[in-house]
């Protein structure tokens, strides 16, 4: 008999399925993400080119 | 056993522990919101609710996705911290230890490590903040950090104002690979997309197996090995006969690409890697 501890704990948290909840398509957090970049108030400003 | 280390709103664990419950490999899984809470662990054991206790001798390996700090007390928070060295210290068998995961962070030194390879080239490549600029030809905008950013295209914009620190990368038109790399196994799949962000296209993706030349495969695994990686998924574009690296994920979302193709690779592959002993 293989061990699957946990696994029942996960499915009831989850019970839409596996990939029912996806906002992004690579699963890798199920977050939406940020349409711009968010502002944060300073003066400096700053360009630095690397390549 | 493999330990499974992450949170329940994570699908790419789900579709682990499916995988793994699929062909009977033993697995128990760690839902670090429960850390400090109905499970627990000792220098001896793990503990969970109504199961045996599992010693840490019986682990062969953890897959560790460790994404978000969940809401703790300060036992919680001490639980964390142990379980954190045990990741990086005494656990000999972890894809991937927290402190390899740091890259991360750090969009540019990523990519300062990766300019370092010949078998591709990296896109000309900005950090802009706290300014207005005109942008003359097409660009990539994204998070210069792990923070999720959906990656605009900026394009022939009058005025752009930037306050946090962004990314901007000249925009290569082309063909999209994602590489996972697991130890040295490499699975490369090509991605046809309606969008720039292929994540968050309109439509349904078109993914298939693409296979790399040997000498980018190399690079790749050399280049997991300097970030000390054994897993990850490296974002590449293929345009004009010459690849181009954006980006290498440490705790890739794999689950979405495997899903769409003939056979469960990637898995099969963290479960080779996780259930050998590493001496």
């Amino acid at each position: 008999m293989s061990h699957k501890i946990g696994f029942e704990g996960y499915k009831h948290e989850n019970n839409v399925g596996f990939f029912g909840k996806e906002n992004s398509k690579d699963g890798k957090d199920g977050k939406e993400g940020k349409d711009d970049i968010c502002p944060v108030a300073t003066q400096v400003h700053h360009l630095i080119e690397l390549y | 056993m493999i330990l499974v280390l992450g949170q329940c709103s994570d699908q790419v664990i789900g579709a682990f522990m499916h995988h793994c419950v699929k062909h009977s490999v033993d697995f128990a899984f760690v839902d670090l919101n429960q850390l400090g809470k109905s499970i627990d662990m000792d220098e001896l054991y793990w503990f969970f609710p109504g199961q045996s206790p599992v010693s840490h001798s019986d682990i062969t390996g953890v897959y560790n996705r460790f994404l978000d700090w969940p809401k703790q007390n300060k036992y919680q928070m001490d639980r964390l911290l142990s379980l954190f060295d045990w990741l990086d210290h005494r656990y000999e068998n972890v894809i991937n230890r927290p402190k390899d995961t740091m890259s991360n962070l750090s969009k540019p030194y990523q990519l300062d490590i990766a300019s370092q390879f010949f078998s591709w080239s990296i896109p000309k490549t900005n950090i802009i903040m706290n300014t207005q600029i005109k942008i003359k030809s097409p660009f990539i905008c994204k998070s210069i950090s792990s923070e999720r950013s959906i990656v605009n295209q900026v394009y022939r914009q009058e005025e752009k104002a930037f306050y946090e620190p962004a990314l901007l990368q000249a925009y290569i038109p082309g063909l999209n690979i994602r590489v996972h790399a697991c130890d040295d196994v490499i699975v490369a799949v090509g991605i046809q997309s309606d969008a720039v962000d292929y994540r968050y296209s309109r439509f349904e993706n078109d993914i298939f197996m693409y296979h790399l030349p040997g000498q980018v495969e190399k690079d790749i695994l050399a280049l997991n090995r300097t970030l000390g990686l054994r897993f990850s998924g490296v974002d590449l574009i293929y345009h004009n006969k010459k690849y181009y690296f954006l980006e290498a994920n440490p705790s890739p979302g794999y689950a979405y690409f495997e899903s769409q193709l003939s056979r469960p690779y990637i898995s099969e592959a963290l479960v080779s890697s996780l259930s050998r002993s590493i001496h």
